[in-house]
């Protein structure tokens, strides 16, 4: 059966919360703690997700197919407990990167009209 | 075992919050990142640490879960409307049924609980009693009192501890440059308002001193009244209206409540009915003080209406006994109270009784409608169900949870039912507007009904109700269908084995409660039919009636000259000449009662048979002018009619009816005869024929017929009667006018032609008979819309087997026959239990019947005739379907 092509768009726009959890995935798999503590190490403390809210929306993703469950392997750290690992799909990767391009244009029309000054980063 | 520390069972405590999926697919992740954020604080060494980590993680299970459920629900909302859109068949047959059964349901039991269970709007119904005198001689159980033994009640009961009484009139408003209106009017004790808890809308009630013999004329108002006279205009109270062109103070204006019960209760008197004999709705306008006077009502008059409120405390069988007493008392001392008793009945049995059987048979009617609109959605969801197996099958092999499908017809199920609900309470507001357009006018409390919260708060709950327990279908079939037969096919065999056998059972029972209603509904009909067909005696086609009742200022009521009232006699000639000259008029006459109005009786003596008639019943007095016979087609049987000749001056004569003659000069002719009444002794000069003046469903009573001028009225009413040669209605402006050009200030009511008032008459016997006759065709079409399901449904799980009969060469013609004939078994064993129940109801029926037996054949006939017509019709389009099945294409589809 062939693979439906899905328009990464009908899910936009993305929550603030949906679209950390995705830059959290964007560099490889991770498991649900990890998500957490890195979606905060990064926002300085300012975006802390609680688990049910994170759980909730991977529930989501998974059933969207814009994350993957990856096996199962222990947590070096916690001494051998399981835990599952999630991962971007192709179509995650692309929902992704629509939701930032999204941003991305809100910002260059925020720029013209110069609300933000701050050059942008190359 | 691991002792768990309390925060983390307090944590998994708070987990069980969270949508059941949720939990189950990520619950242990969420309790290991909880563990993982409190051993960290833990290590910190801060306990306050722990605290701040154990309260941010309950903090985000409370958001997350209300959000998580109603997510989950909307998108079981979502699949449940995609879901019923794919299969519109079922779910339009599915909506149309509940709305149908819910909305019949809420607008009936609306007429109900308005009518009957609906708090009375007067105090303490249920103490309050009617005092009727009784007369062994007459048979009479239900005559209105005497003025003077109403004092005695009054004066002497203990058990009684407020009576009161009251006398119905009508009266003439003249209103201010407007035409002169008839109002219906009560007279009234001081102390029968107080009785029933009434209290002025504004000013006040009567008081004892105003209900005095020779009192000044003070009147209450309606407040319809003064809401279409005076637009609520609070200088209404003290100001003067002209009654019967007499002044009189209006004092107050009484709520709509203060007419309760009054038009059944005249209607259940044995005379005196005044304008309850108009029927149509009449509400009380004006009333005003009794202002009893012994010399005016003495005590051989029964003019008055006796209600009473039972002391504190006492049952009725004692107050029936004390007032039993007095009245054997009150026999002993007066002559004129030989014979009389008296019987006393609850005010709500008097007010409610004649129409509360007829609203219960239509509240249990309209219940067995609901039920069988429930078991059909039973039978369609039963089908549905295995219909679905396969789908069911291939969502557990992709990890749907019992539970998720479960809860996912559940939602769909109650999508279903709350917008077949919504539908049905739009159908309750149409449905009930048609019944109040249809209703009989003189159904009690009429005005009131409306659809009211509580009865849509009951129709809501009842659907969500029916959502669940229907939900539990299908949701019971998800935990028995296996995966594996499910998706190889055989699911819908095995599970449909079953479940065929639960839907044919279904399906009897839904025949069974048609053919109960059906019963009912035939029976109602050829009731009807029977009271079409009675010979009333008299014709009404073609004849018009307009009332008037002449006052006594300018028509004065001399007993002395009694019965030479000259200036209504000159009326009514004048009138009457006037009337018989008018275009398209046949024939004309006035009379005291109109041949549907029961009128009054008296009581007589034959010349030289006076012992004899002390055991005799009271006799029907009417009060006619000659042309009267010619008028109605009043045939004469012998002698002679009343003449113009029979005039005041004329030796006073009368014509009996052939029930009056049967009675009491049997074998002979009465001719000649003298018939004493009225202070005269009359000359019976012929026999009439008989007329059913005191309803089509009574037989025609005893009567005597008097010409008009030698017993004039002695309140002034009059009918005028006109026979037209066409459509009597076309007559009413003529007849108006010509009463109206004889006396400008006289109030004309009651214009209709007979037909209307005869159609009128048999209001309530119609209604019962229309409401039944279309609940029975909603429960018929029901009970076919199952039959046809069951069938096609068979037809549909035997496609392979028919495919192979096809070929070997089976013709379609049998096939068809097959179908029809489990149709016809299936409607067979309905009909046969269905006639067993109807038998065994056939009391509820009998009292609602007119001349028709419960198990009358003819009805019985043909209700069987219409179930083999439903059994034939249900099964054609599945039988015409089974014969067209290609045989290589059923055989290659398995």
């Amino acid at each position: 059966m062939r693979p439906t092509k899905r328009d990464p768009a009908t899910l936009l726009p993305l929550t603030s919360t949906m679209f950390h959890v995705l830059i959290a995935l964007a560099d490889g798999e991770k498991h649900g703690y990890a998500i957490i503590k890195e979606v905060n190490r990064r926002t300085g403390g300012r975006l802390r997700i609680g688990a049910g809210t994170l759980y909730a929306l991977i529930r989501r993703f998974l059933e969207q197919g814009v994350v993957e469950e990856s096996s199962e392997r222990p947590d070096p750290s916690l001494d051998d407990e399981r835990r599952r690992y999630y991962r971007l799909t192709e179509f995650g990767r692309a929902v992704a990167a629509a939701e930032a391009g999204r941003l991305e244009e809100l910002i260059r029309m925020a720029r013209d009209k110069r609300l933000v000054t701050s050059p942008s980063r190359g | 075992m691991e002792r768990v520390p309390l925060p983390i069972r307090a944590f998994r405590w708070l987990l069980r919050l969270l949508p059941f999926d949720l939990r189950f697919d990520h619950g242990r992740e969420i309790e290991q990142v909880f563990r993982a954020q409190h051993g960290e604080a833990a290590r910190a060494g801060r306990p306050s640490e722990r605290l701040r980590v154990w309260l941010l993680a309950a903090r985000d299970i409370l958001r997350t879960a209300p959000r998580e459920h109603l997510a989950d629900a909307r998108r079981d909302a979502g699949y449940a409307i995609r879901s019923l859109r794919r299969s519109p068949g079922f779910t339009a047959v599915a909506m149309l049924t509940l709305a149908l059964g819910i909305g019949a349901n809420t607008a009936i039991f609306s007429v109900v609980d308005g009518v009957l269970i609906r708090r009375a709007p007067v105090a303490g119904l249920d103490r309050l009693v009617m005092v009727w005198e009784t007369d062994r001689h007459t048979g009479t159980s239900r005559e209105p009192g005497s003025v003077p033994d109403y004092l005695d009640f009054a004066a002497r009961s203990r058990r009684l501890d407020q009576v009161g009484a009251f006398l119905a009139g009508d009266m003439n408003l003249a209103l201010r440059g407007g035409e002169p209106v008839r109002l219906a009017g009560l007279q009234v004790t001081h102390t029968f308002l107080p009785m029933l808890g009434i209290r002025p809308v504004a000013g006040r009630l009567f008081t004892a001193a105003e209900d005095t013999a020779g009192g000044p004329r003070v009147t209450l108002i309606s407040d319809s009244l003064w809401e279409r006279a005076y637009h609520r205009d609070p200088r209404a109270v003290g100001s003067s209206l002209r009654l019967d062109e007499v002044p009189y103070t209006i004092i107050g204006v009484l709520p709509p409540a203060a007419g309760f019960g009054v038009p059944q209760v005249l209607a259940a008197g044995a005379y005196s009915r005044s304008f309850a004999d108009r029927g149509a709705g009449v509400r009380v306008d004006v009333w005003a003080p009794l202002q009893a006077d012994v010399k005016a009502f003495p005590r051989d008059t029964h003019p008055i209406f006796i209600v009473g409120r039972l002391s504190a405390g006492v049952a009725a069988g004692l107050a029936q006994q004390e007032l039993a007493s007095i009245a054997a008392d009150l026999e002993r001392t007066y002559p004129v109270n030989a014979g009389r008793g008296v019987f006393m009945e609850s005010l709500g049995d008097v007010v409610f009784g004649r129409v509360r059987p007829a609203l219960l048979l239509l509240m249990g009617a309209v219940g067995l409608v609901l039920l069988v609109a429930c078991v059909n959605i039973a039978n369609l969801l039963l089908a549905r169900g295995i219909a679905r197996a396969r789908e069911i099958a291939i969502r557990t092999a992709l990890g749907a949870g019992s539970w998720r499908l479960g809860r996912q017809f559940l939602i769909e199920n109650l999508v279903l039912t709350l917008t077949a609900a919504a539908a049905g309470v739009g159908l309750a507001f149409l449905m009930l507007r048609v019944l109040l357009s249809l209703a009989p006018a003189d159904v009690p409390r009429l005005d009131d009904v409306s659809i009211d919260l509580r009865v849509l708060a009951a129709t809501l709950a009842a659907s969500v109700l029916a959502g669940l327990v229907f939900g539990l279908v299908p949701t019971l079939q998800v935990r028995r269908v296996d995966v594996q037969t499910g998706l190889g096919g055989g699911g819908r065999q095995t599970a449909g084995r079953q479940a065929s056998r639960m839907r044919g059972m279904l399906v009897v029972a839904e025949v069974t409660l048609a053919v109960v209603l059906v019963v009912g509904a035939g029976l109602l009909i050829r009731s009807f039919w029977q009271l079409q067909h009675v010979d009333l005696g008299f014709r009404t086609r073609g004849v018009l009636k307009a009332e008037f009742q002449l006052p006594a200022s300018r028509y004065p009521v001399d007993f002395r000259q009694w019965p030479n009232f000259k200036e209504i006699h000159a009326f009514n000639d004048a009138l009457l000449r006037r009337a018989a000259s008018l275009p398209g008029v046949e024939a004309a006459a006035i009379v005291g009662n109109h041949p549907l109005d029961p009128g009054y009786t008296t009581s007589f003596t034959v010349v030289g048979r006076e012992a004899e008639a002390r055991r005799w019943p009271e006799i029907s007095i009417r009060r006619v002018t000659p042309g009267y016979f010619r008028t109605v087609s009043l045939p004469l049987v012998s002698g002679r009619l009343l003449h113009e000749s029979d005039t005041t001056a004329a030796p006073p004569v009368i014509v009996v009816n052939a029930a009056a003659a049967s009675r009491f000069f049997p074998g002979r002719d009465p001719a000649g005869a003298k018939i004493n009444f009225w202070g005269a002794s009359r000359t019976v000069v012929g026999v009439v024929g008989d007329e059913h003046f005191q309803g089509v469903a009574t037989a025609a009573p005893i009567a005597v017929y008097v010409p008009l001028a030698q017993a004039p009225s002695a309140n002034g009413a009059g009918v005028l009667l006109v026979r037209a040669g066409g459509d009597p209605a076309s007559l009413a402006p003529m007849a108006r006018a010509a009463i109206r050009e004889q006396d400008p200030a006289l109030a004309v009511f009651g214009i209709e032609p007979l037909d209307q008032t005869l159609s009128r008459s048999v209001g309530e016997q119609r209604f019962t008979m229309l409401l039944l006759g279309m609940l029975a065709l909603v429960a018929l079409l029901l009970a076919a819309i199952g039959v046809h399901g069951i069938l096609s449904y068979q037809v549909s799980q035997q496609t392979r087997e028919i495919g192979i009969r096809l070929a070997l060469g089976a013709r379609p013609e049998a096939l068809r026959q097959r179908i029809v004939r489990t149709a016809l078994a299936i409607t067979s064993i309905g009909l046969v239990l269905g006639l067993g129940s109807a038998y065994l109801l056939a009391g509820v029926f009998r009292s609602l019947l007119f001349e028709v037996a419960p198990g009358d054949p003819v009805t019985l006939t043909g209700v069987a005739a219409s179930l083999v017509a439903v059994a034939i019709v249900a099964s054609y389009a599945p039988a015409r379907r089974a014969t067209r099945i290609d045989p290589v294409t059923a055989l290659r589809a398995e």
